[in-house]
Formats: C-alpha cells, structure tokens, sequence
C-alpha cells in the first residue's frame, strides 16, 4: 500500500523531479568547455596586445655557458595586425640592433631588421617560422599567438602540476605543413583551472619524442584583466640547451603611434 | 717422453678440460672493427681530435653519394626528393645537410632573402634552369653538396650516438632501395666502414676457417693416406685455435681486421709439427716395422723434439716481434700468435704421442712417401744443378734479387683505410665520385683560440682559406669568414665595399653573427665556433691520390700558419690515419728487425756459430726484400695487414734453413762428404721442407677468399715470401754451402 502511495507520487510529480534534475545538471553543463575553448579562454587571460618591457633573454648550452641578451620591445595591435619593435640594449656589440615584425592574421608575416655597425635597414623575407627566435630555443611562432585553425584540439586527464590542479590539453598539428613551419607535431599544455593560465607546454616531434618544455612562472596581473608570465624557460630536451626570458620591466600599453612602427623608423635612435 | 705415454688418458684428459674452458671463454669474444682505436689513445693526432671535438663535437657521417647523368633531370630530381624527404622522417640523424635543406640568403631589392635553395614541397613544373643558375651561385652547394656538372650529389648525414650502427645504415639501405629514378647511391664515412668491416670479419671468420680446415684435411689425405695422420695434425690445430682465441677475451682484447689471419696462421704453422711427426712415423714404420707401436711413438718423439722445440722457439720469436707495432691489434697479434705456437708445440710433442698410442694405426699409409713422385724428382733436379753450378746460382739469385727488388721504387705506404674494403665495393665508388667531384672525402681541422669576432682574427682566417683553395688537392677550406661574408652579400649591394668582405668593425661581426641567428641555423655557426667565440676551427677538405699529399698539405698548412699567435694546433681523422700509416712503416721496420736479429742470434747459438746465424738469416733477407719489390710491382701498399708480413714469413722461413743445416750437419757427422750430405738433405729431408712450406702456401691461399682485399694481398705476399724461403733454403744455401764449406756444418 505503502509502495503504491509513492509511485503514484513520484508518477504525479515527475515534471518537478525532472526540472529539479535538470536545474541540478546546469553547473556542470555549463562548465563542461571544449578544449579549444579553454585554450582560447587561457590565450585570452595572457595576451595583451599593447605592452612594452625590457626582457632579459638567456641562452644557455648544455654546459652551462650562457649568453645574455637584453632587449627593449613595443608591441601594438592595428585592426588586424600586431606590430612589434625589439631593441638589443646589451651586450654593447650588438647594442642599437633592431626588428620590426608585423604579424598580420591574414597575410604573411613580415620582418625587418637594422644593423648599427652598417646602418642599414633590410626586409628579412623567410618561410621559416619556427626558426629560433634570436637564437635561442624559443621560436618566432612562440613570440605570437598560435593561429587556432592550424590544430586540432582534444582534452587529456586532468593533472596536478606544483599543487595546481590543471586541465590538460593537446593540440596537434592539422597537416605536415603546419608541423614543418611550427617546428613540432603536437604540445600537451598545462592550464591552471583556478586562473586559466598555461603552466607548462611540452613539445613533441614527428616521432612523439618530447622535443621541448616550456614552463611559465610568476604571473602578474597586466592592466584590468590580463596576466603575463614574467618568467619564461624553454629547454631543449634532444640538445640540453635552455633558454630563460625573464622581464625586468613592463608596462601595459604602448605609447607609440603607428607611424613610429615602419622600418625607417628602426634607425632612429 | 715415456711417462706421456703411461699417462696418455690423463694427457688426453687435461688437453680436452683446457679445450673446454677455451672454447667457453672464446664464445665471449667481440669484434672491433674500429680501425681508429686500433691506434693508443696518447698519439698526437689523437688527443688534438679529441681536444678539438671536446668543443666542437663528434660528428659520425654518413656520406650518400647520388650520382646520374644528370640530378636535376625533373623525375631524379623528384624521387631524389622523396628519398631525402623520407630521410629526414628518420629518428636515426641529428642532422641532414643536402640540396633540399641548404638554405640561400641573397639581397634582392634591399630585401634579405631566406629561401631553400630548391623548393619541391609543392606539386608542379620543375624550372630546372634557375636550380640550376641558384646553385651554381650558391658557395655552400656548387662543387661541395653538387659537382659542377650536376652529375653528383651528396646527402651528408650525421649519425645519433644511441643508435646501433647497424640499425642506421639498414635504415638508410632501406629507404635507398625505394629510389625509383635513373642513377645510383652509394653510401661512404666511417660508421659505414666500420659496419661492413664487422660484418665481413663475421663472414671471413665463419668461411675461412671450416675452408681453412677442410683444406688441410684434403692435404692431409693426399699426403699420407691414412686418416689417424689427418685427425691428429687436425686435433692440434684445432685446440690450438680454440686455446689462442680463449685467451683473448681473458685479456680483454677483441677480435680487428687482423685477427681474420689467426686461424689461417695456425692451421698452415701449427700443421707442421704434425706433419713432421707423422712423416717420420711413417717413414720408422715402414723402415722398422719390427718395434712395437709405442716404441716407434718414442723414438719419433725422440727424434722430433729438438728440431720442432728449435723450430717452434723460432717461428714463436718471428711472430713475436709483432708486439714492437703501435698498432694495437698487432701487438696482440704478436702475443696470441706466439702463444698459439707454443701450444701448437706442446700439443704436437705431447698429445699426439698419446693418441697415437691410443688410437692404433690400421695401415703404414703412403701418400707422397712413393719413392719417385713428381717431388722428389725436382728435388733430385736440383741436387745436381746445386752440384754442377754452384756460383752461378749465387749470381742468378742475386740479379733476380735486384730485379725483384727494383719494384721496391713503386713502393708505398697506404695513405688511408679505405683500401680496406675492396676497390670494387660500392663504399670505393663512393670515396671516389666524392674526391673527383665533391671536393674530396678527407679532412683536416685547423684549430684556433682568440676573440672570433675580432676583424682581423677573421681576416686571417679569410686569407688562409684563400690560399688553401689555390692548391689543386684542395677542394674546399671552410671558417666562420665564409659565413660572414655570407651574410655580408645578403646585407649589401655588389657594388658596395662591404659586399663579399669581412667587416672592419668588432660590433659588425657581432651583429652579422647575431642577423645569422635569426635567419639560418645557429648549429652552423656552431661548426665553426664555441658558445662563447672563443675558439674556431678552419674545416680543409682534400682528396689523395698520393701518400705524400697528406704530408705535403701539413707542411703548407703550417707554413701557411706560421705566425699566427691563435693557432693552437690541427686534428682530424686525416691526420690519424697519416700517423698511423707511419707508425706501420716503423712497426714494420722494428719487427723486422727485431726477428731478424733474434734469429741470427738463436742459430747462432744452436750452431756455436756465427757464420750459421748470418747464412741462415740471409734467406730471410732475401724474401723480405724481394717482397717489398714484389709489392711495388704489384702496387700493393703496405697496410695494417701486410705490414705483418715481415715477422710471420721470418719466423716460418727460418724453419726450413734450419731443417737443412740440421740434416747436413748429421749427414757429414756420420761420414758423408758435402756434396753427397747436400745431396741426401735435399731429396730427404728438403722433401720434407717441401711438403711443409706446400702446406703453408696451401693454408693462407685460403686467404685469397677474403672479403677484405688488404687480406687478399696479404695472401699473395705470404704465399711468395714463403716459396721464397723455400727455395733458398733448398738451392741457394746448398749452393753457399758447396762454395763456402762452412766450419758450424762439419763440427
């Protein structure tokens, strides 16, 4: 009799249990993102598209002799196309020596570059963009935001990194073009779920050997709502050389016109 | 020599446990076929490679040398592609350097230009003209990645460490065989050689030794007709293989290029004892057949022991003079060996008695014991001709001794190892395609240390290569200058002053070195320079085609040097094998020496007398130098092989001198006048000599089926210096003997 009462009750009732389940299920619905997603949201957290720094870069070869670079940078967004100007500061050989890169969504990059000792100014046309940036083992793709539609993204199990819970993410190549250019097949990343910040990125060749590590350390908060990682270690896992970008100094937003980021302008004092 | 024959089970006994042990220890042997560590570490040439690689790394390449009638032919140019394509997929490779990965920077309308120098990663028409005008400007590709008349190309590999060589190169042979074009690959380096030398040691290894065996088995036969004669010498030979290669895993040696003449060597030296034994037994058998076997055991062994201790004591001195080489396989050679022989004694005085016993005889045999066979008729030949004509024998002997000798002026010393494999292997194509059309396959590293950026450190180094590349063996000198001026030709117009010219300012360099970063490769700065620029290297590459190009080039190299405050000093696998090839030479020389001196000496000694010592020598004299002429005529080099050949056909000719003076000696102390003690030496106990030199000639013949022609020629030398020992042992000494009626001979 019992039993009977209450399924005619919950029979009488089942529009109410199944909103109440249903409103029960948002949460995680809601937070269940896509890969590409959370990738994009973590980009989003880390890119400001307007700064300036002066950044210590460290190459640093498998016996631990090190070559230390200083460099001045701008970096400004117009419509669709970032423009960056680096400066060497140190060592006083290479002092004064520039580039001036614009990275365009739609088109091909383009770079310059001005040597002091010759006071010359040349387009540096290359197809290579994964070439190392300044000779280190970061590349020139690393120094700009991945285009997404070259990968495939897919999450992998979540982990804990340094005490951080984080999701784990896969992005590989979509073609051997984009392989060859990016100088990697796929990366596994790290992404902090409590600030949606990339920790860790691993590299890995065209035979799954992990290639590189890339790991970014203290995050500081830039302007309202951006971070930027103020330590940056790329290692070499075949060659056991490593790179260190450390910045000294940095600043939201850029306080140059346009007109100061065109190639005449990298000979000007 | 009785209590051998009471204890015959236990001589039996111990012979087999030590067989046993051998045989254990031998299986652990491994190959080394790495002629450069055939060389001690402490030679000059060495620690200045292994200083200049402790900076600038060590390189293992493997050079793939394509050559057609034309490579830019659209459908070779494209399956070529494909191959260097699937190459670069490999895990194999640190690194790949060919025409589809080198890299031209030019200016172009005050642009600088990265560009591969050959782009076929897209589908379409070939425009073979402009790859071909491209190339031809190109410095890193025209004459040293193609030759100038675009038959021949190169794929420059360099090897990872922590892969086996032979996985790598069935890798690239794997992919070579997908190569569906018009033209050929053939593979050359180092790691090439040394996988095909390891394989060919296996393989000789594995053939000459059973063919070795079954060769001396059919001799056997042939010669006594009896198959306890066979299994006997057979039994001693074997053992004493299978003790000397026990040895040399215990010593922890390995198994070289050399070590393919060790068993050949004892099957054709430790045969004789045995053959000598059983002869005699034969010979007391068939003359007193009255005695029991064991006392025909014991009055062979009676008879035998002085001459084969004196014999075995001679040739062990002979080989042993092997251990004044440098190279270190022979050194080893030279102690195995002799070690070998002196079991090979042993066994012949010991075990074969008490088998003998043990093992009863079925018949006397015959064989070559006929009383007229082919033999002994030359033998009784040239008895009467020593007889009738003894002076002019001398004379005949010395003008084709001369005549021999004159060869001695096309005499050379090898001048690299890649005479190793035969001149008809692929990797002897290679070499030579590469050095007519590529530059050439060696190289010498100059090395430096100073500030690299400084102008006029480089300026030198621009001038050195300037006047290196005006030499005709030189095909290309290469330094971190080629490399500014590179980048000098991308940044200024050809009009410019600065065009094609090393900068005159420090930060100049610094910042073309730091422009060369970001837009070539930084690991090809790092061929030329350390991290820190504080060192650089001058890489020379060259071709010989003479032993004393290398010599040459070294002396122009430091003239050329002379009084540049940087200069450290200059390496490479050139100079190694330079050295090397020297220390061969004098290896050579000093074991020659040694043995024969040591030979005088000891017939000195058994005869009391020093007339003996220097007539017995002079055999040895005259094969060691007729062979040297013989090996000019032939155009045999002396190498890491045939510099053996002094030391083993002394401590093996001496023999047969030795058995004569013994005979004529016992033939004149029992009555005889010199021309009838000459007469029954030669037929009796010549016959004897004959049939034991026969079947050493037999024994190394079986080197002829080597895969390695230094073998084969070692083959062809032993064979005639031990023929010639041979015949002057039975005609010249004879001859001297009737003219000098030495005293030692009528003591």
């Amino acid at each position: 009799m019992k039993n009977k009462l209450n399924y005619s009750l919950l029979i009488n009732y089942k529009h109410h249990v199944l909103t109440l389940l249903f409103i029960a299920m948002i949460p995680s619905m809601s937070f269940s993102q896509s890969a590409q997603e959370i990738f994009l949201e973590s980009i989003d957290n880390t890119d400001p598209e307007n700064i300036e720094m002066i950044t210590t870069l460290v190459i640093e070869d498998a016996n631990k002799r090190q070559r230390i670079r200083k460099i001045a940078s701008s970096r400004k967004k117009f419509g669709t196309s970032q423009k960056m100007i680096l400066k060497f500061i140190e060592p006083p050989d290479v002092r004064g020596t520039s580039m001036l890169v614009f990275d365009h969504a739609d088109l091909t990059d383009e770079m310059w570059i001005y040597m002091p000792a010759i006071q010359k100014v040349r387009r540096i046309i290359s197809a290579d963009k994964g070439k190392n940036f300044m000779g280190s083992e970061f590349s020139n793709a690393d120094m700009s935001k991945p285009n997404f539609e070259d990968f495939q993204f897919s999450k992998l199990a979540n982990e804990v990194l340094d005490g951080r819970d984080c999701y784990k993410l896969e992005l590989v190549c979509k073609n051997p073009k984009t392989s060859k250019e990016m100088g990697y097949n796929r990366q596994e990343i790290w992404i902090s779920k409590s600030d949606m910040l990339s920790r860790k990125i691993i590299y890995f060749d065209k035979h799954n050997k992990p290639k590189k590590k890339q790991t970014l350390e203290n995050y500081k908060m830039m302007g309202k709502d951006k971070f930027f990682a103020y330590n940056r270690v790329m290692e070499n896992l075949k060659n056991h050389r490593t790179s260190y970008m450390n910045v000294v100094k940095i600043q939201s937003g850029s306080q140059l016109a346009e007109s100061e980021f065109r190639p005449e302008q990298l000979s000007k004092p | 020599m009785e209590t051998i024959i009471k204890y015959k089970w236990w001589v039996l006994s111990v012979c087999l446990i030590l067989t046993a042990l051998s045989l254990w220890s031998a299986l652990s042997i491994r190959i080394n076929p790495d002629i450069e560590s055939y060389l001690p570490d402490d030679i000059s040439s060495k620690i200045n490679t292994d200083s200049i690689e402790s900076i600038f790394g060590k390189d293992e390449p493997i050079l793939l040398v394509f050559n057609s009638d034309d490579i830019l032919e659209p459908v070779t140019l494209r399956e070529l592609f494909k191959i260097d394509s699937s190459l670069s997929e490999q895990k194999y490779f640190t690194s790949k350097h060919s025409i589809f990965n080198a890299k031209e920077i030019r200016s172009e309308d005050d642009m600088m230009i990265v560009e591969n120098l050959i782009d076929l990663s897209q589908d379409g028409i070939i425009d073979t003209s402009t790859i071909r005008r491209r190339i031809r400007k190109s410095l890193q590709a025209y004459g040293h990645l193609v030759s100038k008349d675009f038959t021949t190309t190169l794929i420059l590999l360099n090897a990872d460490k922590q892969f086996d060589g032979g996985e790598i190169i069935q890798n690239i042979e794997s992919i070579l065989h997908q190569f569906n074009g018009e033209g050929k690959f053939y593979m050359y380096g180092p790691l090439y050689m040394r996988t095909e030398a390891e394989m060919k040691i296996g393989r000789d290894f594995m053939l000459l030794l059973p063919l070795g065996l079954l060769i001396m088995i059919i001799f056997l036969f042939l010669s006594f007709r009896q198959k306890r004669a066979v299994f006997l010498p057979l039994s001693v030979v074997i053992i004493s293989i299978i003790i000397s290669f026990g040895i040399m895993p215990i010593m922890g040696w390995e198994l070289s290029i050399i070590g393919i003449l060790l068993p050949v060597m004892m099957i054709a030296i430790a045969n004789d004892y045995g053959i000598h034994f059983i002869t005699k037994y034969q010979e007391l058998s068939i003359t007193h057949q009255e005695l029991s076997e064991d006392t025909i055991v014991l009055h062979t062994v009676n008879y035998l022991k002085k001459p084969v201790l004196m014999t075995g004591i001679t040739t062990m001195i002979g080989l042993f003079g092997m251990v004044l080489h440098i190279i270190i396989p022979a050194k080893q050679m030279g102690v195995i060996s002799s070690i070998g022989i002196a079991v090979a004694v042993v066994l012949s005085l010991v075990l074969i008695p008490a088998l003998m016993v043990i093992i009863k005889r079925k018949s006397n045999g015959t064989g070559f014991l006929k009383r007229n066979n082919f033999i002994r008729r030359v033998l009784v030949y040239f008895s009467s001709i020593i007889q009738k004509k003894p002076k002019q024998i001398v004379w005949v002997s010395l003008v084709l001794l001369l005549l021999t000798f004159t060869g001695f002026n096309k005499f050379e010393i090898s001048r690299d190892f890649d005479k190793i494999l035969h001149k008809d292997h692929p990797y002897s194509t290679a070499k030579l395609l590469t050095d007519e059309n590529l530059g050439g396959t060696k190289n010498i590293r100059l090395f430096f240390k100073g500030d690299v950026k400084d102008p006029a450190f480089l300026k030198n180094l621009d001038r050195y290569q300037h006047e290196l590349e005006a030499l005709p063996e030189v095909g290309s000198a290469s330094s971190l200058s080629t490399m500014i001026r590179e980048m000098t030709k991308a940044m200024n117009k050809p009009e410019s002053r600065d065009y094609d010219h090393i900068p005159d300012s420090r930060n100049a360099v610094a910042q073309y070195l730091e422009l060369y970063a970001m837009s070539g490769d930084p690991a090809d700065l790092e061929d030329f320079t350390d991290f820190n620029f504080e060192y650089a290297v001058m890489e020379v590459q060259f071709k010989t085609d003479k032993e004393h190009t290398i010599k040459k080039l070294k002396t122009k190299l430091e003239e050329i040097v002379d009084n540049d405050p940087n200069y450290c000093f200059m390496g490479g696998y050139s100079l190694i094998e330079e050295q090397m090839n020297r220390f061969i030479a004098k290896g050579q020389l000093y074991s020659l020496i040694f043995a024969l001196v040591a030979i005088i000496l000891i017939l000195s000694f058994i005869f009391r007398s020093f007339t003996a010592g220097l007539l017995g020598g002079l055999p040895l004299i005259v094969a060691v130098l007729a062979t040297m002429g013989f090996m000019g005529w032939l155009n045999i080099e002396l190498s890491i092989v045939t510099a053996l050949i002094s030391s083993i056909s002394i401590g093996l000719g001496v023999d047969y001198t030795l058995h004569i003076f013994w005979r004529i000696k016992k033939e004149i102390r029992d009555g005889a006048k010199y021309p009838e003690a000459i007469h029954t030496s030669i037929i009796s106990t010549g016959y004897g000599v004959t049939i034991n030199a026969l079947s050493v000639i037999i024994g190394f013949s079986v080197l002829m089926f080597s895969s390695f022609g230094i073998i084969q020629d070692f083959s062809i030398l032993i064979m005639f210096s031990i023929a010639l020992c041979m015949l002057c042992s039975l005609i010249l000494i004879p001859a001297i003997c009737i003219i000098t009626k030495p005293k030692f001979l009528s003591k």
